[in-house]
């Protein structure tokens, strides 16, 4: 098992370094200076001068990668131009707010989800399994942005229940968290409901029928300890989902969090703030997808066994 | 056996081919006859199918169909709720919903298919190359897409944006780039499995050219999947698309693409809530659409859910 992390944390590094690498390149490659969006247009030769000497962009590019790296690594992500104020600071400022909402929609997903998967897979065929497949395949379809829109008319507009401009509070986090669970809650339905059906169908269970015991218990002991397997590697992928979600929905809900705060960033060409963002973003992604890995090989002895 | 399986057994081939316009010379044992002809029992993937090809119709018939011009200002029908005339309504400037609807189409469609298109015809360059050559290349190049695969495919769509600046262009550019990697290691995968296979072996022995035999011999038998594959991800590119406009890093106003639609009518929730609906309510049938024909195609082309 130690084995099994420690390359698991080897493995972290050459992602990482691409991914600095990456935003690195983007900023170099990106149209226009730094330096004049800084000081504006307005700015005498002197100052432009200075202030490139002062962020060191006079040096050579290798050079520069080498101090933005040393940088990422002690915590530095720049300044933004905008604001003047550290970006890792910002950040850590609005990762509360994304915090919340992401957590509490894989919460409500994670329920809903595989509640509805299992439910669907009893029901194979029937009534309840084609509503829940036609439903779970329009949560896919949606847009949730649209969808926010929707909700706010009707419970912000109509019913005034909430605040149609978003604010604090828990009665308004019901709405973004619900917009966000959609399309996670879609997606375990149908693949809580798939692998039910495939573990229904093994030998083990076969036998545990045959002795005689009772549906239910088959169904807890047999059938639902194996499904979580699979469903663990999904709580990954499902971050990535999230984060694409909360980019739109915090926008929707005029929430301060991490999606909203990078689009203003490129909307307002604040490449410092870009940068900082999906390196931040990145690294926390990888690590907690280290993190399921390290859990898949505890749960599935069978992983860690393989891989040594 | 049950009554709807006997009720289907008299079905003979050349009913099978009126049906799905089927060549005759068709064999009724190929893997495509069965696929196609499951796909043709699906109920929900054929509504799909024809929600799909009608929205299609209606974007290349806009100029033709569309009530009114898309940019048509009149200030004496400002914010109509829907009626006869105004179908879907006006929006703050007197312009007919339904014709932007309509004229939004060709936008979102358009620029879905493109991005789309920039993304498989990368992965196929990359995936192609990989596969093929095998050795350091292979290495190398995986070692790179591992990379960008680690991280989530929007923190690179976001940074290509934000490289070059709001825009539909650049939206439909950051989507293709942004899936290269992901289509890449399936044309890889396909490669693999058909570069071992006899006719590429004979190819090589006959001292055809690597770049022919790619080309030539390997491409067309790994096309088909691949394209199917890109057509079933043509909806979560859309839904992309209108996305980014609505959070303002796409089409910009005065815009009839879906997304800029919505978030120019989001202003006017209050007075207006035909402006946001009708938009939202196009991207949701045609992506829509494109999940329920999706999903049909992929029952039908594994052997084990076919019906």
């Amino acid at each position: 098992m130690g084995a099994y992390i420690l390359r698991r944390l080897v493995m972290v590094v050459p992602v990482l370094l691409g991914v600095t690498l990456l935003v690195f390149s983007i900023a170099k490659l990106t149209p226009g200076d730094p330096v004049h969006l800084m000081l504006g247009f307005t700015a005498t030769p002197q100052q432009v001068a200075l202030l490139r000497s002062e962020l060191h962009l006079d040096d050579p590019i290798p050079v520069q990668y080498a101090r933005f790296l040393w940088g990422v690594l002690h915590g530095d992500l720049g300044v933004s131009f905008r604001t003047q104020f550290p970006v890792l600071g910002e950040i850590l400022d609005r990762l509360p707010n994304t915090l919340q909402l992401t957590v509490a929609a894989t919460a409500v997903a994670a329920v809903m989800g595989i509640s509805i998967g299992v439910v669907a897979a009893q029901n194979k065929g029937g009534f309840l399994d084609g509503l829940v497949m036609v439903t779970a395949l329009a949560g896919l379809s949606i847009p949730t942005f649209w969808l926010a829109i929707l909700l706010i008319l009707l419970f912000g507009v109509h019913l005034h229940w909430v605040s149609p401009v978003g604010g604090d509070g828990l009665k308004n986090l019901i709405l973004p968290v619900f917009c966000l669970a959609v399309w996670p809650t879609a997606v375990l339905a149908r693949l809580t409901r798939a692998n039910v059906l495939e573990i229904m169908s093994e030998d083990y269970v076969r036998t545990a029928r045959a002795k005689g015991l009772l549906e239910r218990a088959v169904m807890i002991r047999h059938v639902l300890r194996n499904v979580w397997i699979p469903l663990v590697t999904y709580l990954g992928l499902l971050f990535a989902d999230l984060l694409g979600g909360a980019v739109f929905i915090e926008n929707v809900f005029a929430r301060p969090g991490i999606g909203r705060y990078i689009v203003g960033a490129i909307i307002n060409r604040d490449f410092p703030q870009v940068q900082g963002t999906v390196v931040f973003t990145a690294t926390g992604y990888v690590l907690l997808n280290l993190i399921v890995d390290v859990l898949y090989g505890v749960i599935d002895p069978r992983i860690s066994v393989a891989s040594n | 056996m049950s009554s709807a399986s006997s009720k289907r057994l008299p079905e003979t081939p050349a009913t099978l081919r009126v049906r799905l316009r089927l060549p005759a010379s068709l064999n009724r044992q190929s893997p495509l006859f069965a696929t196609l002809d499951s796909l043709s029992r699906n109920r929900l993937a054929m509504v799909g199918l024809a929600c799909l090809l009608l929205m299609i119709l209606i974007s290349i018939l806009a100029p033709w169909i569309a009530p009114y011009s898309p940019t048509h200002i009149n200030y004496d029908e400002v914010l109509m709720a829907p009626t006869w005339a105004h179908p879907f309504g006006t929006d703050d400037l007197g312009r007919d919903i339904l014709s932007r609807v309509i004229w939004g189409g060709r936008e979102s469609l358009r620029t879905g298919y493109l991005a789309v298109m920039i993304g498989l015809g990368g992965g196929i360059v990359v995936g192609v190359i990989s596969g093929y050559l095998g050795g350091k290349v292979d290495a190398t190049i995986q070692r790179i897409v591992e990379v960008f695969l680690a991280f989530p495919s929007i923190l690179l769509l976001l940074s290509i944006v934000a490289a070059l600046g709001p825009g539909l262009v650049t939206v439909m550019i950051a989507i293709g780039f942004s899936s290269i990697p992901a289509y890449s290691r399936l044309v890889r995968g396909s490669v693999i499995a058909t570069k071992s296979l006899d006719y590429v072996t004979a190819a090589k022995l006959i001292g055809v050219k690597d770049v022919w035999i790619m080309v030539r011999h390997i491409l067309p038998n790994i096309i088909a999947p691949i394209m199917i594959y890109g057509t079933l991800s043509l909806g979560g590119a859309i839904m992309l698309t209108a996305g980014l406009s609505y959070i303002g890093l796409g089409a910009q106003p005065p815009s009839p693409e879906w997304g800029a639609m919505l978030n120019y009518g989001r202003q006017y929730l209050q007075d207006g809530w035909w402006m946001s609906a009708f938009p939202g309510l196009a991207v949701f049938i045609t992506v829509l659409s494109i999940n329920l024909f999706g999903d049909g195609l992929q029952e039908a082309m594994n052997p084990k859910t076919r019906s």
